[in-house]
């Protein structure tokens, strides 16, 4: 009864332990190299709800020690959702998606629309609502200045008109990305040799390709333990769940 | 008017049996030269050189002829009374024949008719089975100097042949036949390798050679002495031909072995792996090699099986043969990659061949060992590099950053915080109205562009009243008047006296506006009347004084 007391008290305690030193915890096993554990112990924190950015980072890092490049891919753009601009982050994703074995080589973008997409994808959606909201509020302030004529009205109004279309710009972008979030559910595949059927469920529908992991899909419709994957090429299949992670 | 004509003519009707003859179809006006199948002539006769061709054109009582000539060098294969027989000419749709013509040979078939000069056909066997090689040799043997032109070497048909020796310069050694001295020299040596069974003709070799001919001495003439014979020397073509040789090819004995691909000669088969052991995915190149004697090249290897777990690709197959020898030998090999995709030890049976040896004349079945194949799982990584660029090859060289070690900012999943923002575009939105509600419960028009002319009427009067001009009149109830505009932000400066003062009661002492309407008034009668042209200064300085004391008045 004590012994089991005990076991409680310290499974409790462990529970209880705060996500920093979980984290902390996790972070020495993998100094290690028991990725492993590392590993279990990064998902738990997930698990309970809490994430971050360092987190995913650690964590996508932990697999692909442990060679499961498509996890790491998916804990590397989940990390790369909350924090854009960390170098180390897209060098290792890069890293990652240098192992990719299947490759969907697309032709090359407009430049325009190449650079588009990289500014959209520079900020994370909140961090362009805050810059848009700022932005708003700068331009309502700049508009109650005026409304003092203490200042060269003339310059003022086109500063106005300026930011106006600035906001507008921005907004058009929070847009984008809003639809893009919302619209398309992306996931990463996880398994190797996966195969995709042109139905899903097993039995007389044929295979229509097979996948590997670390690639990106869009997820359309599901059913009972079987998603429908679009590949960036456009091709359709359907795959059993447990081979998809989702961002 | 094309009257189109064909003949055939020769240079001579009787010759030697050495004598080269010039046969030659003359086409008359025909717009282009025939074909001529002139194959047909060789039973009788071997075609040494041709067809050559040649258009002459003439004219003659203002008309013209053409006529285009086909001429070939023939050489009699026998003595007798040869027929080269009628040909048929086709040109364009037209077909014609041309004659026959009959041509007498002096000379006898067996021996070689020219001691001086002559061609061997040597072969090593006369008796052969299919695939084995037969060598034959063509040599000449000369007692005096000539000059071989270059030859065509016959078609052997029904034959594989492997050239083994071809000179640009023959190169003699002196020998003895039958007590006579000769130089040999080898003209062409080849391998022949028999490709189906019958009895076989091997077309003789006719070779041109120019020979010098031996002049009857002339009278002693003093030019003609032995100094200058060599400046006049003639000399003469002739058609060295060798003699025809039969080979007969015998069938291979039954039963015939199944794994016989054809190969026949003396082989060994040996197998090897370019690396030790390999990894999954990881390519291996396994080598067949037959190394031997016999007709390399013209069999395959029995087909083979690799196991399920080794991806395979068709060979490349590569024949290394040693030229130097009368035999023809060398080395066979196949190269297969193979790509093992599982881990473990692989063995890939003994490859086998049967083959027939000619010299003991049985069947010889030949194996190599059997191979194994460690193939060692990697732990890292399982990929192959095809279709990724440098830049990604290079990636793959190297490793990830270390992990994040600074404190995390924790949010929780799928909770978006999206309070403060809203807050933010709140109090944007709030904010628009701020002006004029401060304006409206304020009554006051902050600093509107009324107000800002209000604040600058009297400085505004001044420059109006430096600005007039000098010998004018001065405006001076318009400027007051539009001074009370811009001080009590009126709505337009229309005004007269009874107005202002309406306007002005209480906001100013009484005197004050007194003034200003009896200032008004009278400024107006002077303006009107002309009464006071004089008081021009006086009229300036009043009105200052009195807009500077409104001035003070109005707050």
């Amino acid at each position: 009864m004590r012994i089991l007391l005990t076991i409680i008290f310290l499974f409790s305690k462990i529970l209880s332990q705060s996500i920093d030193e979980k984290f902390y915890a996790g972070n020495n096993f993998y100094n290690n190299s028991k990725y492993l554990e590392a590993i279990e112990i990064y998902e738990q924190i997930l698990l309970k709800g809490w994430g971050s950015s360092n987190l995913y980072y650690n964590l996508g890092n932990a697999y692909f020690r442990q060679n499961q490049i498509g996890q790491s891919i998916w804990a590397y753009h989940k990390a790369l959702k909350m924090n854009p601009r960390n170098s180390d982050l897209s060098y290792n994703l890069e890293i990652a998606n240098a192992r990719i074995k299947d490759r969907i080589i697309l032709p090359d973008e407009f430049f325009l629309l190449d650079l588009y997409r990289h500014i959209k994808s520079r900020y994370t959606f909140n961090e362009w609502l805050i810059i848009g909201s700022i932005t708003i509020l700068f331009t309502v302030l700049i508009f109650i200045v005026s409304k003092t004529y203490l200042f060269n009205n003339i310059v003022l109004e086109r500063v106005i008109v300026f930011f106006l279309i600035f906001v507008l710009i921005e907004h058009g972008i929070i847009l984008d990305r809003f639809f893009e979030e919302n619209d398309n559910k992306l996931g990463v595949i996880i398994d190797n040799e996966v195969d995709a059927y042109s139905g899903p469920f097993y039995g007389d529908n044929s295979i229509l390709f097979k996948i590997n992991e670390g690639t990106m899909v869009k997820i359309g419709q599901d059913q009972k333990n079987w998603l429908e994957i679009i590949l960036l090429d456009g091709n359709r299949g359907w795959i059993p769940l447990e081979k998809v992670r989702s961002l | 008017m094309y009257c189109m004509q064909v003949k055939a003519y020769v240079d001579k009707n009787k010759c030697s049996i050495n004598d080269l003859i010039n046969y030659k179809i003359e086409l008359q006006d025909a717009n282009s030269f025939g074909d001529v199948n002139i194959e047909q002539l060789s039973k009788e006769f071997s075609i040494i050189s041709g067809p050559s061709q040649q258009t002459s054109m003439q004219w003659i009582n203002g008309s013209v002829t053409n006529s285009r000539i086909m001429s070939w060098s023939i050489a009699p294969k026998k003595a007798g009374r040869l027929t080269i027989p009628a040909l048929t000419v086709y040109v364009g749709k037209k077909r014609f024949k041309t004659n026959q013509i009959i041509i007498q040979v002096i000379g006898s078939n067996n021996k070689p008719t020219d001691i001086n000069v002559f061609i061997t056909a040597e072969l090593d066997k006369e008796k052969a089975y299919l695939g084995e090689q037969i060598t034959l040799t063509y040599k000449i043997y000369k007692k005096i100097d000539i000059s071989i032109e270059p030859f065509e070497v016959p078609e052997f048909s029904g034959f594989w042949t492997e050239e083994l020796y071809r000179p640009n310069q023959i190169k003699f050694k002196k020998v003895d036949l039958n007590g006579v001295r000769y130089q040999v020299g080898t003209l062409y040596k080849v391998a022949l390798f028999p490709i189906s069974g019958s009895e076989y003709v091997i077309n003789p070799l006719a070779i041109k050679v120019q020979t010098q001919k031996k002049r009857s001495r002339r009278n002693k003439d003093p030019f003609f002495n032995p100094f200058f014979d060599s400046f006049f020397t003639e000399t003469e073509t002739k058609v060295l031909r060798s003699p025809e040789r039969k080979i007969d090819v015998k069938n291979f004995p039954e039963p015939r072995p199944g794994s016989f691909t054809g190969a026949v000669g003396s082989f060994k088969i040996t197998t090897s792996i370019d690396r030790d052991s390999t990894y999954v995915n990881e390519a291996i190149t396994f080598r067949v090699s037959v190394v031997g004697t016999g007709n390399l090249g013209l069999f395959t290897l029995p087909k083979f099986n690799f196991s399920d777990q080794i991806d395979q690709f068709p060979p490349k197959e590569d024949f290394e043969k040693n030229v130097f020898r009368d035999a023809l030998s060398g080395t066979m090999s196949w190269e297969y990659i193979l790509v093992p995709r599982i881990s473990g030890k692989i063995s890939i049976p003994p490859v086998a061949m049967t083959y027939f040896d000619p010299n003991i004349e049985k069947w010889k079945k030949i194996s190599s060992g059997s191979t194994i194949i460690p193939v060692i799982k990697i732990k890292g990584r399982i990929f192959d590099n095809s279709g990724l660029s440098k830049k990604e090859v290079e990636l793959l060289e190297r490793d990830i950053n270390y992990i994040s070690t600074s404190k995390p900012v924790w949010t929780k999943i799928g909770e978006n915080s999206l309070s403060k923002i809203i807050l933010l575009y709140l109090v944007s939105f709030l904010l628009v109205p701020v002006p004029l509600v401060f304006n409206s419960i304020l009554g006051y028009r902050l600093n509107s562009e009324t107000a800002r002319a209000s604040r600058n009427a009297l400085s505004n009067a001044r420059k109006k009243i430096k600005n007039t001009e000098v010998d004018s009149p001065i405006p001076a109830s318009k400027i007051i008047f539009s001074y009370l505009k811009d001080k009590l932000q009126l709505t337009s400066d229309n005004l007269d006296p009874i107005v202002v003062e309406g306007l002005l009661t209480g906001v100013i002492d009484e005197t004050l506006l007194n003034d200003l309407i009896n200032h008004l008034k009278v400024f107006d009668g002077s303006y009107y009347g002309q009464i006071n042209d004089n008081n021009e200064a006086d009229i300036v300085g009043k009105t200052i004084e009195l807009l500077e004391k409104i001035e003070r008045q109005i707050k």
